[in-house]
C-alpha cells in the first residue's frame, strides 16, 4: 500500500464537489479548455516531449462516454467524472478525492489567435494558435466536426516544440463503454496542509493548493489554467537513483537534474535542510522561471553534516 | 544518454587512451551538459593552478619537525585527518528517498479535476 494513503481515511465515503469553474482569461480559450470536445468518442493517440537531448515518447487511449472518461497513457490508468476520480495502481483501484481545492482559473497572459482552415487525417479542421503574451505558446489542430483536438503542440520560449500530443485514431460513433473498474475498495481525502512555505505565486501561476503528502512532505498545488505543477517539499532525503545520471541543466546561477517523460518534467534537488520535487507539464522557460523563485539547492553547513554522520 | 562523469577529469589530466579520447570527444560533440561541466571542471582546475605558492616563514618546519614528527604523532594526525575527511565526505548513514511514482499519483489526482493542456487531448471529465 502506497505510503500517501496513511493520509487519507479509507472507506470514507466523503464526495466532494468539483467546484464551478471560474476563470479570468481570454473567454473562448477558457471555453475550449473547460469541455469542448463530444460526449462520446474514442482515440488513440501519441505523445512525445522533447527538451534538448532528452526525449520520450508513448502512446494513450482515451475513452468518453455518458460522463465518464477513461484514459490508458502514460499516468496511467483512470476514470474521471465530473465527481470523482478513481485511479490504478496495481490491481487495484482507489477513489481519490482532495479535501479542498480552489476553483480554477485561465492566466490572463494567454489569448486565443483566431481559427485558420487545414485538414488532419483526412478531417475538415481549424488550426489555433494559443499566444503568451506575445510568444505562440500551444498549436492546436481541432476536429472541425467533433472539436476533439486531433493535434496539441506545446512551444518553449524560443518557438521550439516541447510536447506534441496527436490522435491517430478517432471515432465518435459506437463508442464502446469503457471496461469500469471493479467497485473502488478504498476512498481516499488527501488532506490540506494549513502551513504553507511554498510561493504563493511562481512566474505567473498561482499557487491553488496545499495538501499533505508522502513521508510527511507538502504538496503544493501551481496552475496558471493551462499548465499545472506540483511542488513537493520533504525533510532532506537522497537523491532518487533516477536523477543521478539524469541531463543537468541550468537556472538562475544553479545546476539541477531533469527527468523528461511524455505528459511531465521531473525536478529534483537537495536545499540544505530540505529536499525538492516537481512535476508538472510546464514548458521548460516556464519551469526556470519557476525554480528561480523557489529555494535553491545547496549543501548542509560543515557542522551539521558532520554532526549527522555522527548521531544521525 | 550516459554522461561522461568522472571521465572528464581523466579526459583533461590526459589518463584516457586513445579510444577513450574519441568517445569523449564524440559525445561531447552531441552533449551539451557534458560540455558545460567539462568547462566547469576545467574552471575549478584554472582556479586552483592560479593559487599562489606561499612561502613557509623561517623556522616553521624544523620547529614543527622537532615536535611533531614522531611515529605516534604521525598516526594521531593521520587518524584525525581520516576521520574528519569521512564525516565531511563520506557517505554516513543513507537518507529516505522520496517515493517518485507516488508524488506522481498525487499530482495527477490533483490534476485530473481541473481543465488545463490535458484537456486538448480529451482527458478531462
Amino acid at each position: 500500500m502506497r505510503a500517501w494513503r496513511i493520509l487519507v481515511a479509507a472507506a470514507v465515503l466523503l464526495v466532494v464537489p468539483v467546484p464551478a469553474f471560474a476563470h479570468a482569461g481570454d473567454d473562448r480559450l477558457a471555453d475550449h479548455l473547460e469541455g469542448s470536445a463530444p460526449d462520446e468518442f474514442h482515440g488513440s493517440g501519441v505523445v512525445v516531449c522533447t527538451w534538448g537531448t532528452d526525449a520520450a515518447t508513448a502512446t494513450y487511449d482515451v475513452t468518453r462516454r455518458d460522463g465518464m472518461t477513461m484514459t490508458s497513457g502514460p499516468t496511467g490508468e483512470f476514470m474521471a467524472t465530473a465527481a470523482q476520480t478513481v485511479m490504478r495502481a496495481g490491481d487495484e483501484w482507489y477513489a481519490v478525492d482532495f479535501a479542498d481545492r480552489s476553483p480554477w482559473s485561465l492566466s490572463t497572459r494567454y489569448r486565443l489567435g483566431p481559427p485558420e482552415a487545414t485538414m488532419h487525417m483526412g478531417r475538415a479542421a481549424d488550426l489555433y494558435v494559443v499566444f503568451d503574451g506575445d510568444l505562440p505558446r500551444v498549436r492546436l489542430v481541432v476536429d472541425r466536426a467533433t472539436t476533439v483536438p486531433l493535434v496539441t503542440e506545446v512551444l518553449d520560449g524560443e518557438g521550439r516544440v516541447f510536447r506534441m500530443a496527436a490522435l491517430i485514431d478517432l471515432d465518435e460513433s459506437d463508442v464502446a463503454m469503457p471496461a469500469a473498474p471493479e467497485p473502488a475498495r478504498m476512498h481516499m481525502v488527501v488532506s490540506t496542509d494549513p502551513v504553507a512555505s511554498l510561493p504563493e505565486s511562481l512566474a505567473g501561476y498561482r499557487r491553488m493548493d496545499t495538501y499533505m503528502a508522502a513521508g510527511g512532505g507538502v504538496q503544493a498545488y501551481y496552475s496558471d489554467g493551462l499548465f499545472s505543477f506540483s511542488v513537493f517539499e520533504a525533510g532532506r532525503g537522497a537523491t532518487p537513483e533516477v536523477f543521478r545520471s539524469a541531463t543537468a541543466f541550468g537556472a538562475s546561477g544553479t545546476w539541477y537534474r531533469r527527468v523528461v517523460t511524455p505528459d511531465r518534467v521531473w525536478v529534483h534537488w537537495n536545499a540544505p535542510d530540505r529536499s525538492y520535487v516537481l512535476v508538472g507539464d510546464l514548458p521548460p522557460d516556464h519551469l526556470i522561471a519557476a525554480l528561480e523563485d523557489l529555494p535553491q539547492p545547496g549543501q548542509r553547513a560543515l557542522l551539521i553534516r558532520m554532526w549527522r554522520r555522527l548521531f544521525g | 544518454m550516459t554522461h561522461l562523469g568522472d571521465l572528464l577529469s581523466a579526459l583533461l589530466d590526459g589518463e584516457l587512451d586513445s579510444a577513450g579520447r574519441r568517445n569523449a570527444a564524440v559525445h561531447l560533440k552531441e552533449c551539451e551538459p557534458c560540455r558545460l561541466e567539462l568547462a566547469r571542471v576545467e574552471s575549478a582546475r584554472g582556479a586552483l593552478r592560479g593559487l599562489p605558492v606561499l612561502e613557509a616563514p623561517p623556522g616553521l618546519i624544523p620547529g614543527a619537525r622537532r615536535r611533531f614528527l614522531s611515529p605516534a604523532w604521525i598516526s594521531a594526525i593521520a587518524a584525525s585527518v581520516a576521520l574528519v575527511v569521512g564525516l565531511v565526505i563520506g557517505p554516513g548513514a543513507p537518507d529516505a528517498t522520496v517515493q517518485l511514482d507516488t508524488l506522481g499519483d498525487q499530482h495527477n489526482a490533483r490534476v485530473v479535476g481541473d481543465p488545463g493542456i490535458a484537456t486538448f487531448r480529451g482527458d478531462q471529465p
